[in-house]
């Protein structure tokens, strides 16, 4: 009983992180109908980016989150001026191509400057646990699970509560209708793939703090951010936090019970059935990007 | 056919009496060429007449590759009769998969190949039969010819997929592909079996593409799940296939020989950062040529 309990915990903390890390994945996707490859990367790039700052600055990775987030929206906000604006209109298929280049090559500049060897954040935390009853909580884990929560609250928030949340939505929806409002369908693309961005190298302090990291860990992240956004459903924050719980119970169960080897291959089969037989996710509806 | 598919064909001929005036490099870059056009040319059924794209189909060329690879060893099956079961197998397990994935359209049936290349990729990784992630090695091939002998076969294989691919541009088959490619639901109301021939579209890509995973097998005489599995051949057969012009016949072979050329020569001037240029190279296409070098019908 000790044990499912510890492994829900562990569940519950790893899938609210996930959440998180999907956000932006199942935003792009839901609303500039844009599958980006290259998304595992960007949480890789913002990993690299914040061991760079705690190394050189002495930066805690919690702290240069605003930065990390910053950076990638402007990084997104770049990416889809001159990238994703000219692919928008042509097959989907181009644009999963074009991404995967993307990731090629992001990959390959990290490589190149940082070499292929695991890295980590050591945080002074980094060890910590303390037991809670029946239950062990490392610090870290805990952490990144509040950090996770708040953040995708901050995400709600913006979605539902502001102008330029609702307008997201309204694009998501129904393009042309947005437009006879006045929302500029273009202006949204870009404001939502730079907070897509922002929130993939901002989870990417998180998962530096996380686990180690190399180069290359990036198209795992891809594929977990696909499953979370297709279990789920595309573009809403509720449908991510779905997503992300069932991949955290999915990962920590399998890897307990089966070994960590059946981990992503037990992901992978899950996705593949959802694909067939409910490409809409569990709580998906009628964005753009799932028609 | 048109005059450059002609010209694509004359060169594909002129490369089987090529080899006596080769070095071993260039016979081995002729080699990679011809498997990357076996792909792109497989593929093209799909998605140049079909207009499905199929990201993940080297799902099929590891299943191949894999099935060759086991009966090998595990069996001590001739060459021959593995690569006739590695074939068969892949487009057995198509044939299966086929009508519930292809009710999907566009990027969810693309991402939904890449699922299923990527589990069985882990799967195979995971297994003992095909022995884990460490992988498997294969006998060495030391019968006449030596290596020559898998550039012949890699050239017989393209000559078929493209003899296909010119069947389908001209037969009943092909128009039945055509039609779904350009209006499936119209198709369908014209008493075309969309189901039907899609399946069999898809058959015939993952036929070529394990077969070309069987030779691939025996040839690099070592495998694993990475090796196999691998998205950026994917990447690399669609960019031939985009270069070359999607939907035509000659297209493919020829797109496939630039690409291999292209990566070849800055593979050899700058290995560090050859990775770096290859996405480069990706982005550049798409963005630059998004309809093929030649044209598209």
């Amino acid at each position: 009983m000790d044990t499912v309990l510890q492994l829900l915990v562990e569940s519950l903390f790893l899938g609210t992180f996930y959440a998180f890390m999907s956000l932006g994945f199942s935003l792009t996707w839901g609303v500039l109908n844009i599958i980006n490859l290259a998304y595992g990367s960007y949480i890789i790039l913002g990993a690299y980016l914040a061991y760079t700052l705690h190394i050189y600055l002495g930066l805690d990775p919690v702290l240069s989150l605003p930065l990390s987030f910053t950076g990638g929206f402007l990084l997104g906000l770049f990416f889809q001026r001159f990238l994703m604006n000219r692919v928008m209109n042509l097959e989907p298929f181009m644009v999963l191509i074009l991404t995967f280049g993307l990731d090629i090559f992001i990959a390959n500049a990290l490589n190149l400057i940082f070499r292929a060897d695991i890295r980590s954040i050591d945080v002074p935390y980094a060890e910590r646990s303390h037991l809670l009853g029946p239950l062990i909580i490392t610090e870290v884990k805990a952490l990144v699970f509040v950090l996770s929560l708040i953040l995708t609250a901050l995400v709600y928030l913006l979605l539902h509560r502001t102008w330029t949340g609702r307008a997201i939505r309204a694009v998501a929806l129904d393009r042309e209708g947005a437009r006879t409002v006045g929302v500029s369908p273009e202006k949204i693309f870009l404001i939502t793939s730079g907070i897509g961005t922002g929130i993939a190298l901002a989870s990417g302090n998180l998962y530096g703090v996380l686990q180690g990291f190399t180069p290359f860990d990036g198209g795992m992240l891809t594929v977990k951010a696909f499953l979370v956004s297709i279990v789920g459903g595309l573009g809403r924050v509720e449908s991510a936090v779905a997503g992300g719980l069932f991949l955290g119970v999915l990962e920590v169960f399998t890897g307990f019970y089966l070994g960590e080897g059946w981990k992503f291959f037990a992901s992978l089969i899950v996705m593949f059935l959802f694909l067939i037989l409910r490409p809409r996710g569990l709580l998906g509806g009628k964005y753009y990007g799932e028609t | 056919m048109g005059r450059h598919d002609l010209v694509v064909l004359a060169g594909l001929l002129a490369l089987s009496i090529l080899p006596p005036f080769l070095t071993d490099y260039l016979e081995r870059v002729i080699t990679s060429a011809l498997l990357l056009a076996s792909l792109a040319l497989a593929q093209n059924i799909l998605l140049g007449y079909t207009g499905y794209p199929a990201f993940g189909s080297v799902a099929f060329f590891g299943v191949g590759g894999y099935v060759t690879a086991v009966l090998m060893k595990d069996l001590s099956l001739p060459f021959p009769l593995a690569l006739l079961c590695g074939t068969l197998f892949s487009g057995l397990l198509a044939l299966l998969i086929a009508p519930p994935v292809m009710r999907l359209k566009s990027h969810y049936f693309a991402i939904t190949t890449l699922a299923l290349q990527l589990a069985l990729g882990e799967l195979v990784a995971n297994l003992e039969v095909t022995g884990g992630a460490q992988g498997i090695n294969l006998p060495i091939y030391r019968g006449p010819g030596g290596y020559l002998i898998f550039y012949y076969l890699f050239w017989t294989l393209t000559l078929v997929a493209f003899l296909i691919n010119a069947y389908v541009e001209r037969s009943t088959f092909g128009y039945a592909l055509k039609a779904i490619r350009e209006d499936e639901v119209a198709a369908e109301t014209l008493g075309v079996n969309t189901l039907l021939f899609k399946t069999a579209s898809f058959t015939l890509m993952a036929l070529i593409t394990g077969c070309s995973g069987g030779i691939y097998a025996y040839w690099i005489t070592y495998i694993d799940p990475t090796s196999m599995f691998d998205p950026v051949l994917s990447v690399k057969m669609f960019v031939a296939l985009l270069m070359g012009g999607v939907g035509t016949v000659g297209g493919p072979v020829a797109g496939a020989f630039v690409l291999e050329v292209v990566s070849e020569t800055l593979w050899g001037q700058f290995p560090r950062v050859h990775g770096l240029i290859l996405g480069l190279l990706i982005v550049l296409i798409v963005l630059i040529i998004p309809k093929g070098i030649w044209r598209r019908r």
